[in-house]
């Protein structure tokens, strides 16, 4: 069976619930452990929904690739987009303990993808971001 | 996603079902919000349907807690599934939120 799924989306906030949903029966047909589906569809809908709000500086037409390789013991998420230069291993951690009034309302996305991934890199290559997101096949 | 409302005594009982995501987290925030506006400011949420949380979703009960204390009502949770509890914890709303194991407990810490 294919082990590989690709696909690429306009920058489009619209385009991405037929991609998760895309992307977790992908997952499903491989027998991927539903924590691990989750988890792959929390962190896509994170990225991506932050390239697509914070990632542009013009309005013009972008698309954003999305890979996903299942390995023996892993699956790997590769994401490129064409936005500007956007480091996630780079922000800071937000305030996750403290009282009510200290907790800000956002910056809470890249947390859990940092905190959720067995391993994640960035690199930007040819005026683009490539993020790459592990996660253990068996959860 | 659908949000089924209750009313338990004093307490409405916001029961979510599906997935609260980037897509859906606006109408369930306004909802709330409306509820709040309207004088319920004793709000327990049903969480055994809530299939996925994203941080959307997160910002949604953060900021409701926010609201909530303000006007110093109650909110809480209950039935929250162990991948949902998950994201929660991480994100550390354990501590500022009221999460408890079922439904009836969440109705119960809301009855003050």
């Amino acid at each position: 069976m294919e082990t590989t799924w690709q696909r690429t989306m306009h920058a489009d906030l619209a385009e991405l619930p037929p991609l998760l949903g895309e992307a977790e029966a992908f997952l499903d047909a491989h027998e991927t452990a539903p924590r691990t589906c989750y988890l792959v569809c929390l962190v896509l809908e994170e990225l991506i929904t932050n390239t697509i709000k914070y990632g542009y500086e013009d309005a013009g037409q972008h698309s954003i690739a999305v890979d996903l390789f299942l390995e023996p013991s892993q699956v790997v998420l590769r994401l490129a987009d064409d936005g500007r230069p956007f480091n996630p291993l780079d922000l800071p951690a937000p305030q996750t303990d403290g009282a009510l009034e200290d907790r800000r309302v956002g910056g809470l996305g890249i947390h859990l993808v940092r905190s959720l991934a067995a391993n994640m890199s960035y690199r930007r290559e040819a005026d683009r971001n490539l993020v790459e997101v592990r996660f253990a096949r068996e959860a | 996603m659908n949000i089924v409302e209750t009313e338990q005594g004093a307490v409405r009982v916001i029961r979510l079902e599906g997935r609260l995501d980037a897509l859906t987290s606006p109408a369930v925030e306004a909802r709330i919000e409306a509820l709040l506006g309207g004088g319920d400011t004793r709000l327990a949420v049903d969480c055994g349907g809530l299939e996925y949380v994203s941080s959307a979703g997160l910002r949604v009960f953060l900021a409701t807690a926010k609201r909530v204390k303000a006007v110093q009502g109650y909110l809480a949770l209950g039935a929250l599934r162990p991948s949902v509890q998950e994201i929660f914890e991480i994100a550390g709303f354990a501590s500022v939120l009221v999460l408890r194991p079922s439904v009836e407990e969440a109705v119960a810490a809301c009855a003050g």
